[in-house]
């Protein structure tokens, strides 16, 4: 009895050292990844080598408050002094923009995560092509996808900061993490040579299911804005004059925004959202937009209205220019939009008469929230969807697309561009195409980059690109001086580099002046 | 009680006993150890029931988990919080690397190895154990009343310029309500075991049941659990014994009022009284009516964090199982075999329901939305050990050979909707949407070979050698798989030479042990591969063309296949002793311990389109003495045995990889727009783990001349702001810019102890006994953010809102008339940043607690043997009755914290977010033995 139990035992003991040396072998020991697609999946099919490209763009839905609006919309327009910060954010009307602003260091994040993105494409694409992976047709396309928005967001960040880092391969591998900055010019170089290389592979046109994808035209349209920064004015022109035959302007200056002329024909390049599923509250999803509930009256929404147009904007604009009441309304002025009716928001039935404008030149609206600033004055161009009913809902957020570059801006960054060139005949020739449509007949006189100066003002005010033209053309000190009083200290007229990055990253020098 | 010290360990090893457990009624384990041995820090996290405490053995060896490794009956865990501390039989912390090198592959971090009741021999003991208790609120920091409130707010508000409120106008027509009083009650918690143990010669057996329900001192914070415990021991033959144990556990947890700034902080900011809107202007008027504040974006910082707490429908529960089966078979001469097999098995389910309503634009929630989320884990454990054992004369040889394996399967489901026709819905299908969604399945596998050699000479000298090779499934590229660590211990006993005789010592013994441990714990899986996924709800990688959603992806790690092994490299020197018939004893350790290439997430440059990446960060040197000294007297009618404890560690971080001689961890303590309280952290090479960093606070700028000296000074005209005024905090230029700017940050504080130690006493005379334990830390700081809240009477980080200060602040701050050079003046917007994160708030964090003192009474032995009991007590206990400190939030004791995102780590620690604090309990209770 003793020696069976003795010998079970023993079998027992051995069987399971055998099942030991099996349980220690390499296949038992690593454990697999369920979630999640790792990247030699990722470039390994033309389905999701195409959702790694959508993952590019994706970027520029960051949050909806501190991107697009905080980070690109603020100092694009408050810092040309014709948009107000209501709130906390008044310092960019004294350029004290502090440099723990944290949208600016969204802006930095979600620009280099994209910048991320497409150098992990660059480099796994044309082996994918190379092994059958990814359809030579579709793989090249996403190749010219990819460097064209490396070199758009590089644009926006030496835009912003001035110099910034280049980095240019995945990080990981040989890439210094810890790089300096480099110069404003080597990045704008570097966005002429992403737009070279993106102009090759890229379509003029997409089919509908594809619209909003960067287009040649696009590319163009960077790498000419690239050009005049590195004061390049003729290869400017050239990359503006490839895209005459393909861009025409809106007949009308308020279809632009329209909210049912999305990808319209004058639109260049522009951030892609949408209302269409999912909440329009707090709870909401990253396509869609916070701009409108920041640029609407605060009596529409009880709530809102922190970003509102100065009245020295309005009373700016030349008369008959008919683009004044399509981009900024002012007391006694109804909206222009036929979709929107101010009466017909409900906290203006219950609180404001029912009336159907902004206030009253007796009663301005300037807000109930007791916040200082307001002076009466609203944005049009970003209150333009019916859905949205304001800061206080139920839809705050909305799906309006966000327009960074439309081609009544391309010509007159072309006009500025002929002038620079010398070619006075064919800058107003192609200023006044921008005028015409705006209902202005009269040549402009005087300094010709004046004339540029408010050009880009009243056409591009209250959207995301004014503060940077200014900026472009190397007159903006004198031009703010001119207009608005206000003294730029000095090198404050670019933006902090985000404190969290310079903690992080101790090689990055911050902008002289913070 | 210490247990006599065990003259063949040549580790460093304190053991604490089931008595000493015992005095305190706590919730859980680790709670129980807190003062209990030398080199143990516990720190409980928060005083909600139930709720998380850090256990720190030996100092902070990495930025990553510190936890230690629990060994449970032999079965290794990282979660205790499931286990009856009634059921421990006895805890042994095994500090050094060679001690813990037989539990291996997470020892780094120490291992403390736990045993259960076990049935015994005998007579049938039957224990019952039953108390009840009643924990009281904190001591409340006093705030403006809203008479206070609404005057001040009206007086500042028109002086500086802001808008104010009608019913300012007259305080006297405001109710007040102090929040605090809203968000804490009496508590109560009541526990019961019941405890069967016997056996015979072949079978020893152990029952044990318990029920343990608490309700915290903070509203809506509960905590319930049931245990059920088996043990049996089979002698099946002389040379055949089976060991079988299996444990059962059901939890739930509740706390639905939480810490930090969205929640438990607004007892400080809401302003102190609310509107007539809802038809009651009480937080909760006991019918399930709610108030709430006027609406106005001047109140727009307040909020009903009670109605929040309460509104939610929320259930859950976890299930626990926990099995092991050992047995041992002895071979041949000497020969021991060993098979243990165990495993692990939790389910978890909850779901919570948000109701909607409407009560102003500020106060609502149009959308209801209800969350579900499901979890399970089946983790099992194979080892097999051989063992040889030989005696030669004087020689003892040991040798031991083993492998062990252990896999954990895991699956998750989370789904969170809104949107739902009435609030009494309860399900999914009947969501207007899902909102976010996740759930998928795998394992994490560990496996071990390892081998041990013991020599003993005459029971004098002693000597361990152990070798491991560990290897982990999911933190590692197949090249860096494993791991190998040895260590190497001996051990004197001094006593007994020869020359020793005539010495005064019972016991003497001197050891010495070095070793090296290995972790993965600091990062999470499978960062060694680059990998991508879609994104959440909110941050989706999905993108729009041509109206239509595409679906999209993104990568969410930075790969880093060069990741291997993090190594614990441990050198201990121990003396220990008893005289005086044993009477006085002591054990007195000296450690070092280096930590090399330990893992964390590192924060990179957002360049690289990362912010954090997993790397072998560098290298840590913790190094520290710790002392037992303790004198005790067992015969007669007094009975005495009293020890105190002390430990000092030095945490000094000696390098770090990458470009900055720092680590920043990204804390976010207030909301986005609120920029001057992040990144309030930071690890510098040669300092500690987690230090505190912001500005030097210099006084309160008592004129305008003062000001306009500094500004005159500099190139710009701006020493801080354009804005400072009189009243104003001044901070450092502590780079001689001649202007403040973040470049003057520096270290201003650091929450890790100078020392920490306890004293425990138990004492009997007769039939009376009676408990002490006081722990105390010395020289640690914490960095309190409760107090800008209470010093802030403007909305924080809002220019136009207003919310509620101290009296404190409010009696001391800077006005024209009182030229406090403490506390500012108060304003509206602070546009001075008056509450940046300075050393303003960094305040000394060294307590000494009463932590229990407990006294009982047994019933005489004549009167209940009546009764057919062998033993009957009574006993009073308070537990946490008084705290010395000088410290001024509610609570001292501050472990590690969650910032609003839920960040949190080893590098959040000290920081008062308004956590729970832990309060006076009183408690009665019984013991019952058959």
């Amino acid at each position: 009895m003793k020696m069976i139990k003795k010998t079970s035992a023993r079998i027992l003991i051995l069987s399971l050292a055998v099942f030991m040396v099996y349980g220690c072998s390499d296949e038992y020991l690593q454990d697999k990844k369920r979630d999640g697609l790792n990247d030699q999946v990722v470039f390994g099919s033309d389905e999701t080598a195409s959702a790694a490209i959508i993952g590019i763009y994706d970027v520029l839905q960051g949050s909806p408050a501190e991107y697009i609006t905080k980070a690109i919309f603020y100092p694009a327009n408050f810092l040309t002094q014709d948009y107000l910060n209501i709130g906390a954010d008044t310092f960019f009307q004294t350029f004290e923009i502090p440099t723990t602003f944290g949208p600016f260091n969204a802006l930095w994040t979600q620009n280099y995560a994209g910048i991320g993105r497409a150098n992990t494409a660059l480099v796994n694409l044309d082996p994918a092509i190379a092994s059958g992976n990814v359809s030579e047709e579709l793989g090249t396309r996403l190749i010219g996808e990819s460097y064209a928005m490396r070199g758009m967001l590089y644009s926006v960040l030496a835009s912003n900061f001035g110099g910034v880092p280049l980095v240019l391969q995945p990080a990981g591998g040989d890439a210094d993490p810890f790089a300096p900055r480099n110069t404003q010019d080597e990045v704008f170089q570097q966005v002429v040579l992403d737009m070279q290389e993106a102009i090759k592979r890229l379509p003029w046109e997409y089919d509908e299911a594809n619209e909003g994808r960067f287009t040649k035209g696009a590319a163009y349209a960077y790498m000419g804005s690239a050009h005049m920064w590195l004061g390049q004015y003729d290869q400017a022109i050239d990359a503006y004059e490839k895209m005459d035959p393909h861009y025409s302007l809106e007949e009308d200056y308020l279809a632009i925004h329209a909210d049912n002329n999305k990808n319209g024909k004058e639109s260049v390049f522009e951030i892609q959202m949408s209302d269409e599923t999912g909440s329009l509250s707090w709870g909401r999803g990253d396509n869609v937009t916070f701009i409108q509930s920041f640029s609407m009256p605060n009596e529409v929404a009880n709530g809102g209205g922190y970003s509102a147009a100065t009245k020295a904007l309005y009373d700016s604009f030349e008369d008959g220019d008919m683009r004044k009441l399509f981009s900024v309304i002012g007391p006694g002025d109804k909206h222009p939009d036929p979709l929107i009716s101010i009466s017909e928001y409900k906290n203006v039935q219950e609180k404001f008469d029912s009336i159907n404008t902004v206030g009253t030149v007796e009663n301005p609206w300037l807000g109930t929230d007791g916040l200082p600033g307001r002076q009466g004055y609203y944005s049009v161009k970003l209150w333009r969807n019916p859905i949205v009913d304001g800061w206080s809902g139920p839809d705050i957020f909305g799906g309006q697309n966000i327009i960074l570059v439309r081609y009544g801006q391309v010509l007159l960054s072309l006009a500025e561009s002929y002038h620079r060139a010398g070619n006075e005949s064919m800058a107003m020739k192609t200023l006044m195409r921008v005028r015409n449509r705006a209902g202005l007949t009269t040549e402009p006189t005087g300094d010709f980059i004046n004339v540029i100066l408010d050009e880009y003002r009243h056409e591009l005010s209250g959207e995301f690109s004014a503060w940077w033209l200014y900026r472009r053309t190397g007159e903006h000190i004198e031009y703010l001086k001119e207009i608005y009083n206000v003294t730029v200290p000095n090198g404050k007229d670019l933006m902090p580099i985000p404190q969290e990055q310079i903690d992080a990253n101790p090689n990055l020098v911050q902008n002289p002046g913070y | 009680m210490v247990l006599p010290t065990k003259r063949n360990l040549t580790g460093a090893v304190s053991t604490v006993s089931s008595e000493e457990l015992n005095n305190f009624p706590a919730t859980n384990v680790d709670q129980a150890l807190q003062g209990k041995s030398a080199g143990i820090q516990v720190t409980q996290n928060s005083g909600a029931p139930g709720s998380g405490i850090s256990v720190n053995i030996r100092g902070v060896g990495s930025f990553g988990n510190v936890t230690p490794l629990y060994v449970v009956d032999g079965f290794p865990t990282q979660d205790i919080s499931y286990l009856n501390p009634n059921d421990i039989q006895s805890i042994s912390v095994l500090k050094d690397a060679s001690a813990g090198a037989l539990y291996g592959v997470r020892a780094s971090n120490g291992v403390v190895i736990i045993e259960t009741k076990k049935g015994t021999k005998g007579d049938m003991q039957v224990a019952v154990n039953s108390w009840a208790g009643v924990t009281t609120p904190p001591q409340f920091i006093d705030v403006l009343n809203a008479g206070q409130f609404a005057t001040l707010a009206n007086d500042l508000g028109t002086a500086q310029g802001k808008n104010t409120l009608e019913e300012w106008e007259n305080p006297s027509a405001l109710r007040n309500v102090n929040w605090q009083d809203y968000a804490f009650r009496n508590g109560f918690r009541t526990g019961h075991s019941v405890s069967i143990r016997g056996g015979g010669e072949k079978l020893k057996a152990a029952f044990t049941a318990g029920l343990l329900e608490e309700e915290g001192a903070v509203i809506e914070s509960s905590y319930k659990r049931y245990n059920v415990g088996m043990n049996m021991q089979f002698d099946v033959t002389d040379d055949f014994s089976v060991n079988a144990d299996l444990k059962y556990a059901y939890t739930e947890s509740y706390q639905n009022l939480g810490q930090g700034y969205y929640n438990l902080l607004k007892v400080f900011a809401n302003a102190p009284y609310l509107s007539d809107i809802t038809g009651t202007n009480l937080p909760f008027d006991g019918n399930g009516n709610y108030g709430t504040f006027t609406e106005s974006e001047l109140l727009a910082v307040s909020s009903n964090v009670i109605a929040s707490a309460k509104r939610p429908d929320n259930d859950n529960g976890r299930n626990v199982v926990l099995g092991n089966f050992g047995a041992d078979y002895d071979f041949f001469d000497g020969f021991t075999a060993t098979v243990n097999f165990g495993f692990n098995s939790q389910n978890y389910a909850g779901w919570n329901f948000n109701p909607s309503y409407r009560y102003t634009s500020q106060d609502n929630n149009d959308d209801a939305s209800y969350s579900i989320s499901q979890n399970t884990s089946n983790e099992y454990l194979i080892e097999t050990l051989l063992q040889y054992n030989k005696e030669i004369g004087k020689h003892k040889i040991g040798i031991l050979a083993a492998a062990s394996s252990q896999k954990t399967k895991f699956k998750n489901v989370y789904v969170n909707s809104e949107g739902f026709l009435n609030n009494d819905i309860r399900d999914l299908t009947q969501a207007e949407l899902v909102t976010s969604r996740s759930g998928t399945f795998g394992t994490e596998t560990l496996a071990s070979q390892f081998a041990r050699l013991t020599y003993n000479y005459d029971s004098k000298y002693y000597l361990t050698a152990t070798i491991r090779r560990d290897g982990n499934g999911n933190r590692f590229g197949s090249n860096n798989l494993y791991g190998t660590f040895p260590s190497l211990a001996a051990s004197w006993n001094v006593d007994q030479e020869s020359f020793m005789q005539d010495a005064p010592f019972d016991l003497l013994k001197l050891r010495a042990s070095w070793g090296e441990t290995g972790s993965y714990f600091g990062i999470p899986p499978f960062e060694f591969l680059g990998y991508y996924d879609s994104g959440s709800t909110q941050d989706d990688a999905n993108y729009v063309l041509g109206g239509d959603f595409v679906a999209g992806l993104q990568p969410v790690s930075l790969a880093n296949p060069d990741l291997k092994w993090e190594t614990q490299r441990q050198t201990n020197i121990g003396v220990e002793g008893e005289l005086l018939d044993s009477r006085l004893y002591f054990t007195e350790d000296w450690f070092r311990k280096e930590s090399s290439d330990f893992l964390f997430r590192q924060t990179i440059p957002a360049q690289t389109g990362f912010t954090q990446r997993s790397v072998n960060g560098g290298n840590i040197i913790n190094e520290g003495f710790e002392l037992l000294l303790g004198f005790r007297k067992a015969t007669g009618d007094f009975n005495y045995d009293v020890s105190v404890n002390f430990t000092k560690v030095k945490n000094e971080i000696r390098e770090l990889v990458g470009d900055n001689p720092y680590v920043v961890f990204n804390t976010q303590f207030a909301p986005g727009f609120v920029d001057n309280w992040q990144g309030v952290t930071r690890s510098y090479e040669g300092g500690n783990v987690g230090s505190f960093f912001g500005y030097r606070a210099d006084g309160i700028f008592q004129t305008q001349a003062e000001i306009d000296a500094l500004d005159n000074a500099v190139q710009d005209d701006v020493y801080q702001s354009v804005d400072t005024a009189p009243g104003d905090r001044k901070f450092k230029d502590l780079n001689g810019d001649g202007s403040v700017t973040p470049e003057d940050r520096e270290i201003i504080g650091s929450p890790v102890p100078d020392f920490f130690g306890g004293l425990n006493l138990n004492a009997s005379y007769k039939n009376f006994d009676l408990g002490i334990d006081i722990y105390g830390t010395y020289g640690n700081d914490i960095l309190n953010f409760t107090r800008v809240e209470q010093e802030t009477f403007g909305g924080y980080g809002l220019d136009n809102a207003y919310s509620n200060i101290s009296v404190e602040y409010f009696e001391n701050r800077w006005t024209e008339t009182n030229p406090s050079n403490i506390y500012a003046r108060a304003v509206v917007a602070d546009v001075n940043k008056n509450n940046r994160a300075s050393d303003h708030y960094v305040e000394d964090g060294s307590f000494l607690r009463l932590r229990n003192v407990k006294l009982g009474y047994n019933l005489p032995s004549e009167s209940i043997e009546r009764l057919g009991l062998s033993n009957l007590k009574f006993y009073f206990s308070v537990q946490n009755l008084v705290t010395l400190t000088s410290y001024s939030g509610w609570d001292p004791e501050i472990g590690q914290v969650s910032d609003i995102n839920g960040n949190s780590g080893v590098q959040s620690r000290g920081i008062d977010f308004a956590s729970f604090p832990v309060t006076p309990t009183f408690t009665l209770g019984v013991n019952l033995q058959l």
